[in-house]
């Protein structure tokens, strides 16, 4: 294979590293100043390495850190039965879809696929969430509603579709039964397609603070990104709308970082050591035995 | 496979990164969340009991309220509720759910729940946050006429003169419970350091330009500090509320003059006072007394505790200049530009509604009562339990002085608001953690007794006819007021300004507005 010139390829290099380093510096910023004296922040702005360095943000937080426990336990739940109940109600779904012998196959895709252009929009999910299923403040309350994506259905339809009919009736002769044929024959030939789907899904879940915002008011149910979302927001919306001589309680902004590390650093680091087993699991399907 | 698809699936991918970087670079605002459409739920789910469930309550029947107030979870938010409803047991046969909804999704969960139906009882609403007007428009909350004759009669003793101008169109929908709140008076802050360093007499300003001499001082004499810092929010034009117009909305175009008693509108915009004030901040943008970089600043926080600011434009208050000590560590002068005044906007400071949805708005009235004329109850709700989560250290009067138990900060408090108790009733009657509380207390009624009473109070601008105009013109509002306001436009802006504003309608706003001031002041 041609190798390109050391010129040329010293400027993509030079590109790609300003862009991860783009990437990077306001993660440190945030790291920085989560560790720094609150008066330096006002002084100094925000700098790469604190010059006033503390840990009181984190002495604040962690010296009551039940919320942010309990948030984590909420958000790991939500995320890991999410994620499962997810991938397997969408691949059912898919499966069936996939299938040209179902007969009434193009009526439920329409059916299906229609909801991604129309939807009712926020007042009929809230009253189906909170009065037709009384899910209000229920955990499921965070789990349900997106528990069925079509775009996602559609895409494992589109996997499922590819894989050869003779498989699926060869199966049949020997007679497996329709469950049989999925688990045992579809999923594992579609790896690559289920990994896809269920990073997308994990990141969906693990990302989510509306579902609370709308459905949760207790705080022990709160998921850790409506933890980050209330402390980030409340500033400024209180900042906007003051009440003449009324006093609310204001975090500093170390502390509102120290949580934005909290919530965001383990996930970081849990990715990191995932990411080769996606990677792995991406390359297994791609060569088809 | 080399082909020609590759080159296209390149500059596919790169628009795509493109896009995705610039999307990253825009506004961040509030709905950044994938929403991806609900789907069908599979049959089974938990089922949680319904909150609030009850039947229609004769007096001695056991009833749930449910209450919406802005606050934080509270860790012992239940042992407080349990006392609370201990206390409410023989008083009205009430049980209590209290529902602390952040500040920042307030106004989203309320507009959800009103708009699905939700039934819940009482509810915290205001001009700034689940906005009372719009509120009582869409039939959120229930008319309370009646339900304050019978069941009332505190809130009659307090808030009387205030009930009629909280009314729209002659029927109540909220009780103004916060008189504390209710008087604004316009000022400049000034730092007393450095005021008393130059010589400046608080008490002798009579008009903007008479700040010059002192901030001149200021940017001669102490380098990197800005005698009047500025940021984009409303903090950028605060000032120009002390332009000598009755203000029909903070924003939109429709003001009346100051002892006009023919009530006309006119568009405040477009007048020479206006144009003066626009003059006079570019030309204290150009000295140097106000931040050039106030249109990018998002708040004015930082600088002021580092000492960078030496005053700030914010309204003058009894008590405000401790809070701000607190706050920012420095001692001010509040210097006052207008003299103290009850808008409209004052009555709607705080209040609470009860939802159309309750299902006991009797009961739920008895609760508003009893929380703005017993002060045990207030304070339950705004300190937790006596000993527990608060402990007294002088009662000599009603306002009993109060402080955390030792080795208890406010993070740590199982219960803390931390003064927010405000949001659930009279101010007035709280305890306070401050030893001044007393004095501040006696200040703020006399302040409140002193003010006038704005000759509109009572009207509320309804702006549905004219909707879509309001919404342009409130959209250029927020586009060209941090300049002007601060300072940073040019001359040609302002014409700019006001262009923009007659093609999007400002004149049929005006109509409008004169027309419903005329509706509203013929009923007088």
């Amino acid at each position: 294979m041609k190798s390109y010139p050391v010129w040329q390829r010293a400027i993509i290099h030079l590109f790609l590293i300003a862009l991860a380093v783009a990437c990077i510096i306001p993660l440190l910023l945030v790291l920085s100043a989560s560790f720094s004296d609150e008066a330096a922040i006002g002084k100094y702005g925000y700098t790469l390495l604190p010059k006033a360095f503390s840990t009181i943000a984190y002495q604040y937080i962690l010296s009551d850190p039940t919320q942010i426990v309990t948030a984590y336990g909420i958000t790991i739940f939500v995320t890991a039965v999410g994620t499962i109940v997810s991938l397997l109600l969408s691949s059912c779904m898919a499966y069936v879809l996939s299938r040209s012998d179902f007969a009434y196959r193009n009526k439920f895709s329409f059916f299906i696929y229609f909801t991604m252009l129309f939807n009712g929009g926020l007042v009929p999910s809230y009253m189906l969430v909170t009065q037709v299923l009384d899910l209000k403040n229920s955990v499921w309350a965070l789990i349900l509603p997106y528990v069925i994506v079509p775009w996602f259905v559609l895409l494992l339809r589109t996997y499922f579709a590819d894989i050869p009919e003779s498989l699926i009736e060869s199966a049949k002769l020997e007679g497996a039964g329709e469950f049989r044929i999925l688990f045992t024959i579809i999923l594992p030939l579609s790896l690559p397609a289920i990994a896809t789907v269920g990073l997308f899904i994990i990141l969906m879940y693990w990302n989510d603070w509306y579902l609370a915002l709308l459905y949760v008011d207790e705080g022990k149910k709160f998921p850790l990104q409506y933890l980050l979302y209330n402390i980030m927001q409340n500033l400024s919306v209180i900042k906007a709308n003051p009440v003449p001589g009324m006093a609310v309680r204001l975090p500093g902004e170390n502390t509102r970082m120290a949580i934005a590390v909290l919530a965001t650093g383990p996930i970081l680091f849990a990715f990191v050591f995932v990411q080769r087993y996606f990677i792995a699991g991406l390359k297994v399907g791609a060569i088809k035995g | 496979m080399r082909n020609k698809t590759n080159k296209w699936s390149w500059l596919l991918l790169a628009g795509l990164a493109l896009v995705l970087i610039v999307s990253g670079c825009g506004n961040g605002n509030n709905n950044g969340g994938t929403t991806p459409p609900p789907g069908e739920p599979p049959s089974n789910s938990t089922n949680e009991p319904a909150p609030g469930d009850s039947t229609d309550a004769s007096k001695l029947e056991p009833v749930e309220l449910s209450w919406y107030v802005m606050g934080t979870q509270q860790k012992d938010i239940e042992e407080v509720e349990a006392a609370v409803n201990d206390y409410l047991k023989d008083k009205i046969n009430a049980t209590l759910k209290i529902k602390f909804i952040e500040w920042s999704s307030f106004d989203q969960k309320l507009n959800a729940m009103t708009a699905t139906g939700e039934n819940f009882d009482l509810v915290f609403t205001a001009s700034f946050v689940n906005n009372y007007v719009t509120n009582a428009g869409k039939g959120a909350f229930m008319p309370l006429n009646d339900l304050v004759e019978q069941y009332g009669p505190h809130i009659k003793e307090k808030f009387n003169q205030y009930l009629g101008p909280a009314s729209i169109d002659g029927t109540l929908y909220a009780i103004p419970y916060n008189i504390s709140a209710m008087a604004q008076q316009r000022g400049i802050n000034v730092s007393k350091e450095l005021a008393d360093k130059y010589g400046f007499d608080p008490n002798g300003i009579k008009q903007l330009s008479d700040f010059e001499p002192l901030y001149e001082q200021i940017v001669q004499n102490e380098p990197g500090i800005i005698p009047l810092g500025m940021d984009n929010s409303q903090r950028s034009y605060q000032a120009m509320y002390t332009l000598p117009f009755q203000f029909i909305d903070n924003k939109l175009t429709g003001a009346v003059r100051n002892g006009d008693d023919t009530f006309t509108v006119v568009n405040q915009y477009a007048t020479p006072e206006f144009k003066a004030y626009v003059d006079k901040m570019r030309d204290w943008s150009k000295r140097g007394f106000i931040n050039k970089d106030a249109v990018s600043l998002k708040d004015s926080d930082t600088p002021l505790k580092a000492g960078k600011f030496a005053g700030i434009v914010d309204n003058k208050a009894p008590g405000w200049d401790v809070s701000f000590k607190t706050n920012y560590g420095f001692d001010i002068y509040q210097v006052a530009t207008t003299e103290p005044e009850i808008t409209t906007s004052g009555i709607f400071i705080s209040m609470t509604a009860i939802s159309k949805t309750s299902k006991n708005p009797e009961r739920a009235m008895m609760l508003i009562d009893l929380v703005n004329s017993d002060p045990h109850l207030l304070n339950l709700l705004s300190y937790g339990i006596e000993g527990k989560h608060y402990e007294v250290v002088d009662d000599a009067n009603d306002i009993k002085i109060v402080k955390r138990p030792d080795g208890i900060t406010a993070e740590t408090n199982g219960y803390d608001l931390s003064g927010g108790g405000w949001v659930f009733g009279d101010p007035w009657m709280l305890y306070d953690y401050s030893p001044d509380r007393v004095e501040q207390v006696a200040a703020q009624k006399a302040f409140v007794e002193n003010a006038k009473q704005s000759p509109l109070v009572g009207f509320v601008f309804n702006p549905e006819p004219v909707k879509t105009q309001v919404a342009s013109v409130t959209a250029i509002f927020d586009q060209y007021m941090p300049e002007l306001g601060s300072g940073t436009s040019t001359e040609a802006k302002l014409d700019e300004f006001l262009d923009k504003l007659n093609k999007s309608g400002a004149d049929a706003i005006i109509k409008e507005m004169q027309a419903q001031l005329d509706a509203w002041k013929a009923t007088k």
